[in-house]
């Protein structure tokens, strides 16, 4: 294998990588049976004051 | 009681004074047997906080296992309180030596060569640092409804970090120092540093793995990536070989452009996560626990989050424009840092935006101003930076003091004032107190920095656009048309005004100071009615208003 390929396949596997990552996020992000999930996330900051709930 | 769980403590003691008396015995022994002063003197100075450490286990083999684990918060706050202060002084100082040069002293100790790293590390690796420690502390047990795991490790990171500053700034001063910008410290202290950060990742991990809540909120992915990758630049950007084990010279293992570039894609990621990914992490939880509203928007905070991560890797290439790096990788540089404007931007209008229906805030509570006007220059100086990055841009901004300013409103606009709206709404909290000594103290520490971070930035500007057109200027007969030391001469006004531009961030630091002194100390408030509810400590908020029923 010569530099030149294993440029040309590294390229190309990193390529697929990153851009299977980001379709993968966004569908994580934007599906909608995840929209209560995420409804409920934002709420944590403002209900976890409470000492005694600690584990 | 289980046999286990009484053993349990026992061990956890006998573990922390082991580690403790190791460290002592190899500290007496390079306090003894190092081939130079410095090491001598680190030597002793490790022994003596091992030996502190192991009186202070000895003498307190109970735990009070209940609750939040708060000790290490509060020791972190104060310290950046304190270690702040001591920056941002000594970021003044060298800012009058280079409009006065005879402030240097003609002292080997106090020369802006060896007071500049004292400076950049103290604010931004025991200021920002702790800071970070303490937030990243806090929010992680809320958020998880966990307590840290560990009976001396949450301890162990916060006073192992202290100690690592301690060692930092001692070797800048003394003339010990690698020469790569914002990894001064030799290898020796590079590998303390390893150990605290790899305790401060465990009990971090630890503390998400033990959580009562199925999600993990956003704020903490944004410091988990700040703690995995500063670990990661660290170690590969310190890698070297001492040249006595006995001693603090060593030898990088890179050299030449491949050194250029790890230290930049060091340097620039040191930028990326500890000075904005750890700093996003507070915002937030910051600012929707202070308005009392969840984010803006939980999805965009995602996104935020992996674009962010995803591209700053990328982006330290454009610290050596038109450089002997190769053209390519300049070019990627500058690309990814334009793309991070799309991140950079997306992050400040969520912060903006989560105070929408409370505006109101923004004039009532300064505490909110400071963190509003932090995510403002959040969104001014990612708006700079990618622009700065451009190359012919950057063959106008690069070595001035552009570059200077630039920095400085990411810094004392975006950190400081995030951290300083985060360490007023912890101080009463972690305290249990009604609210602050003085909210109008607050007030007079919010205009004190703007207006200095105002003249900052805008005499660096000047300065800097007025080197970079003087360098480049020639005559008709092609010869350059100044001297080097005519730009200087130009820049005396420039470096005045910016130097009184910080001389009122540093007051604004002191009032800092006292405000959180006098609610630690417990005094009453004085104006405890300007203050809003949420400024107390949880418990002190009073009874849930009566809903009525529907």
């Amino acid at each position: 294998m010569t530099y030149q390929d294993a440029q040309v396949w590294s390229q190309l596997a990193a390529l697929v990588i990153f851009l299977s990552l980001a379709v993968g996020i966004a569908i994580y992000t934007f599906r909608p049976a995840n929209k209560a999930k995420f409804e409920r996330a934002a709420q944590l900051p403002l209900l976890s004051d409470n000492d005694e709930t600690v584990n | 009681m289980s046999a286990i769980a009484a053993e349990k403590p026992a061990l956890n003691n006998a573990l922390a004074m082991g580690s403790a008396a190791v460290f002592a015995g190899l500290g007496a022994f390079l306090a003894l047997k190092g081939v130079d002063p410095v090491m001598n003197l680190h030597g002793a100075v490790l022994a003596a906080a091992s030996l502190l450490a192991l009186a202070y286990i000895f003498t307190h083999p109970a735990d009070d296992k209940s609750g939040y684990l708060d000790g290490p918060i509060r020791v972190a706050t104060l310290a950046a309180v304190f270690w702040g202060v001591i920056g941002f002084a000594a970021g003044d100082f060298i800012a009058w030596q280079l409009a006065f040069p005879a402030l240097n002293f003609d002292l080997p100790w106090t020369t802006f060569g060896r007071l500049r790293p004292l400076h950049t590390s103290a604010v931004i690796f025991a200021f920002g640092g702790n800071v970070l420690l303490a937030t990243s502390f806090y929010v992680v047990q809320r958020t998880s409804r966990a307590r840290m795991p560990g009976r001396w490790a949450p301890w162990f990171v916060v006073w192992g970090y202290q100690l690592f500053i301690v060692l930092a700034a001692t070797s800048y001063i003394l003339g010990a120092t690698q020469g790569k910008e914002y990894a001064e410290p030799e290898w020796h202290v590079d590998l303390w540093l390893t150990i605290v950060w790899v305790a401060y990742l465990l009990v971090f991990l630890g503390t998400l793995w033990k959580r009562e809540e199925p999600h993990i909120y956003v704020a903490n992915w944004f410091y988990l990536a700040f703690i995995v990758t500063v670990a990661m630049l660290h170690i590969v950007n310190n890698l070297t070989v001492p040249v006595s084990f006995l001693g603090t010279q060593s030898y990088p293992v890179m050299a030449g452009v491949q050194a250029a570039m790890t230290q930049w894609w060091y340097g620039h990621n040191a930028v990326g996560f500890f000075l904005t990914a750890g700093f996003l992490g507070i915002m937030y939880y910051f600012v929707p626990k202070r308005v009392e509203r969840p984010v803006y928007s939980y999805r965009l905070s995602i996104v935020h989050f992996w674009s962010l991560i995803f591209l700053y890797i990328w982006a330290g290439p454009h610290h050596l424009h038109y450089t002997a790096l190769p053209e390519w990788a300049q070019t990627l540089g500058m690309t990814f840092s334009i793309m991070l404007w799309m991140p950079s931007w997306g992050g400040m209008i969520n912060g903006l935006m989560t105070l929408s229906g409370a505006w109101d805030r923004l004039r009532t509570d300064p505490v909110v101003r400071l963190l509003v006007v932090s995510i403002a220059f959040y969104g001014m100086s990612t708006f700079e930076g990618p622009l700065m990055s451009i190359k012919a841009v950057n063959s106008l901004s690069h070595y001035t003091d552009w570059t200077i300013g630039h920095v400085h409103s990411g810094a004392l606009g975006w950190v400081g004032m995030v951290s300083f709206g985060a360490i007023y709404c912890l101080v009463p909290w972690l305290w249990k107190r009604e609210g602050l000594y003085s909210i109008k103290l607050v007030e007079w520490h919010f205009w004190l920095s703007t207006i200095g971070i105002v003249l900052y930035i805008t005499s660096m500007w000047v300065a800097g656009i007025t080197q970079g057109l003087m360098w480049r200027a020639y005559d008709n007969l092609g010869f350059l048309k100044y001297s080097f030391i005519e730009t200087v001469e130009a820049l005396h006004w420039p470096y005045i005004i910016r130097a009184v531009g910080g001389l009122l961030f540093v007051i604004g630091g002191f009032v800092m100071a006292y405000n959180v002194w006098r609610t630690v100390r417990g005094d009453v408030p004085v104006d405890l009615k300007d203050q809003p509810r949420v400024a107390a400590a949880p418990e002190l908020r009073g009874g849930v208003v009566a809903v009525p029923a529907e």
